[in-house]
């Protein structure tokens, strides 16, 4: 099965590291959606097919806590899943994210581990099984 | 002794550059050498008082290096257009990572990075933090507080990046 991931973040450096870390880590990847920030990922959204959303926090025009707060307010992407990958530190605003229906989070700087270990994690709970990791990748 | 401050930036940028640019530096650095710098990337932290403002001050080869071993690119394709982004990341990594070390009640935000070319010339304060890479000093780290705009201008909404 292969898994169609959005990642949000207005540095495009960013975008392509994280794209890099999936494609090392053995997970199977329908498409890439790319967006600089919340408003630009919404309008993507009409248009494609997300299994998992990467987001930033802070963004320009609309920051990672407006964008997942309009996808909780829309029926068709309620329960999207959403990881944010940031630089926030503040424990009570990383709450409030997972309070508004964040999936996790990952600190910036990050090892690649964390997105592969997290991602098969939710991967695994949306097909209903406990994927397990190893050097290799996911175990799809 | 060495401040908390200048101890918190160090750990950042020696964090920052070894997880994700994988680059080692040090801080014994020839501040003369670090006025070539060619670029700067900024990103402040702020509150409704008060603002830090940090700037990177760089040489251009080690923007191309962090830009290359970040992207997976050879130093001869990165870009103009990499490199702005990737000392803006750099700016924004350092800067989130330094206000976890030092700002423990959670009392400052985080702004949007900037970046701008110097064209060599630099006007460096001293009291910043020159790092070094492969024993050539590369760039400087200032930071400094000020008053925010909410507080120089009353009444006025503070335009700080990021709001």
């Amino acid at each position: 099965m292969s898994y169609n991931i959005m990642i949000v973040d207005d540095s495009r450096s960013m975008r392509k590291v994280i794209r890099k870390v999936l494609d090392l880590s053995g997970f199977q990847i329908g498409e890439y959606v790319e967006a600089g920030n919340g408003q630009e990922a919404l309008d993507l959204l009409e248009n494609h097919w997300i299994d998992v959303v990467l987001s930033d926090i802070h963004m320009p025009v609309m920051d990672g806590f407006g964008f997942i707060r309009a996808l909780r307010d829309n029926q068709s992407w309620s329960d999207l899943p959403v990881v944010f990958i940031t630089t926030e530190s503040n424990e009570d605003r990383l709450q409030e994210a997972m309070e508004l229906g964040a999936r996790g989070y990952i600190r910036k700087p990050f090892q690649p581990e964390e997105i592969r270990s997290l991602l098969c994690q939710i991967m695994g709970e949306a097909d209903g099984v406990t994927r397990t990791i190893s050097d290799e990748g996911c175990d799809f | 002794m060495e401040s908390h401050e200048r101890s918190a930036m160090k750990d950042a940028i020696s964090e920052v550059l070894e997880t994700m640019f994988f680059v080692f530096v040090d801080f014994n650095g020839d501040s003369s050498e670090a006025q070539l710098a060619e670029c700067e990337s900024s990103i402040s932290l702020y509150n409704s008082r008060e603002r830090v403002d940090i700037s990177f001050k760089a040489r251009e080869e080690f923007a191309r290096l962090i830009s290359a071993n970040l992207l997976g690119l050879d130093e001869s394709d990165v870009g103009s257009d990499d490199l702005e982004d990737t000392m803006k990341e750099f700016a924004n990594m350092v800067g989130g990572n330094y206000k976890a070390r030092i700002d423990v009640r959670n009392q400052w935000d985080l702004g949007i990075p900037q970046f701008r070319l110097l064209g060599g010339q630099t006007d460096l304060g001293g009291s910043g933090l020159v790092f070094s890479c492969y024993g050539r000093s590369m760039g400087e780290v200032d930071w400094r507080h000020a008053l925010s705009e909410e507080e120089t201008h009353p009444g006025q909404r503070a335009v700080n990046a990021g709001e």
